[in-house]
């Protein structure tokens, strides 16, 4: 059974519980956010890395965690923040590269050992890459985490609107790619 | 927010090296003592002090190269503000992020087909839509 996370909370603010505290965190979302991470940035050895940062930023900050959100949203924007830095970083690196970064995630794809998609998974998935990143995030959340948008919007920080015209945009992109079988 | 398990089983093609979740968490318990080591305290004004000089001497710089300028060429500085100032009008200071991206996918605009039976759309109700669409 998954511990409430204001139990767990209270737990870190007892004196020498903080870690057991930390370790129960761990369980309950390590998944949800390595998988959060992974359909941003893709490649495993970065969803790695990018889940350590995002824990141990967590584990940095837990004293200071005031509640003025719930939890998870919390987390949630640390990890998107570390994929979104990571993501700009990685395009930093390739401006003087002929190839962008989502031609070169896309063919990560198909040689990746860590991905076992059926045809129309790869095809959405490919679609899904040629969206900017704050829309890809919109749709990752919503389609694939099927979260509600009055929690995407505690999260990214903006408004349901906003989110909803985000959405519809990305959708109708992508529809429009697979339709036109460009993937 | 949906269930936990939902959210975990789903992997979307996606897959985790084998025992990847159990070994996750034995790296990070072993991270996060590692960084509660005890260190050698140093007072923080040892740290500050150099970094302020450094700081101070940079300011003084940074106003001579200013000021001095100014004060002798003070009619041919006017001129050249006002020249600059035309050509930081910016469309993107006017739009948010999200209206900026909306903008960014017009492109998509004249091949563009409404399926409001479509299963992407989720929490998006036909109301929505309209509003949406109407919106162009």
């Amino acid at each position: 059974m998954l511990i409430a996370d204001q139990e767990i909370l209270s737990m870190a603010r007892i004196p020498g519980e903080k870690e057991r505290a930390f370790s129960l965190l761990i369980k309950k979302y390590q998944q949800r956010l390595y998988w959060h991470l992974r359909k941003m940035v893709i490649v495993h050895e970065d969803t790695d890395d990018l889940l350590q940062n995002t824990f141990i930023k967590v584990w940095q900050n837990l004293e200071n965690f005031r509640g003025d959100s719930a939890f998870y949203t919390w987390l949630y924007r640390i990890a998107t923040n570390e994929a979104l830095n990571h993501l700009n970083k990685k395009r930093a690196e390739l401006i003087n590269s002929p190839e962008d970064l989502e031609y070169l995630l896309s063919n990560r794809l198909d040689a990746d050992p860590l991905f076992s998609g059926d045809e129309i998974e790869s095809r959405l998935q490919k679609s899904v890459l040629t969206l900017p990143d704050k829309q890809r995030l919109v749709f990752n959340m919503k389609y694939y985490d099927d979260m509600k948008y009055e929690e995407m919007a505690e999260i990214l920080e903006t408004s349901v609107g906003a989110l909803k015209a985000s959405y519809f945009h990305a959708v109708r992109k992508i529809e429009s790619l697979i339709k036109r079988e460009l993937f | 927010m949906a269930s936990n398990n939902k959210k975990t089983s789903r992997q979307d093609g996606f897959k985790a090296p084998d025992g990847y979740f159990e070994d996750f968490e034995m790296r990070m318990m072993q991270t996060i003592k590692g960084q509660q080591t005890p260190f050698h305290s140093i007072k923080k004004s040892k740290v500050i002090a150099p970094w302020l000089g450094l700081a101070a001497a940079f300011l003084i710089i940074a106003l001579v190269y200013n000021l001095i300028p100014q004060r002798i060429f003070t009619n041919q500085m006017e001129v050249k503000n006002e020249s600059t100032s035309i050509f930081e009008f910016s469309t993107a200071n006017y739009f948010t992020e999200f209206e900026l991206i909306e903008l960014l996918t017009n492109e998509t605009k004249i091949n563009f087909e409404l399926y409001p039976d479509s299963l992407f759309f989720k929490d998006i109700d036909e109301e929505d839509i309209i509003m949406l669409t109407s919106l162009r």
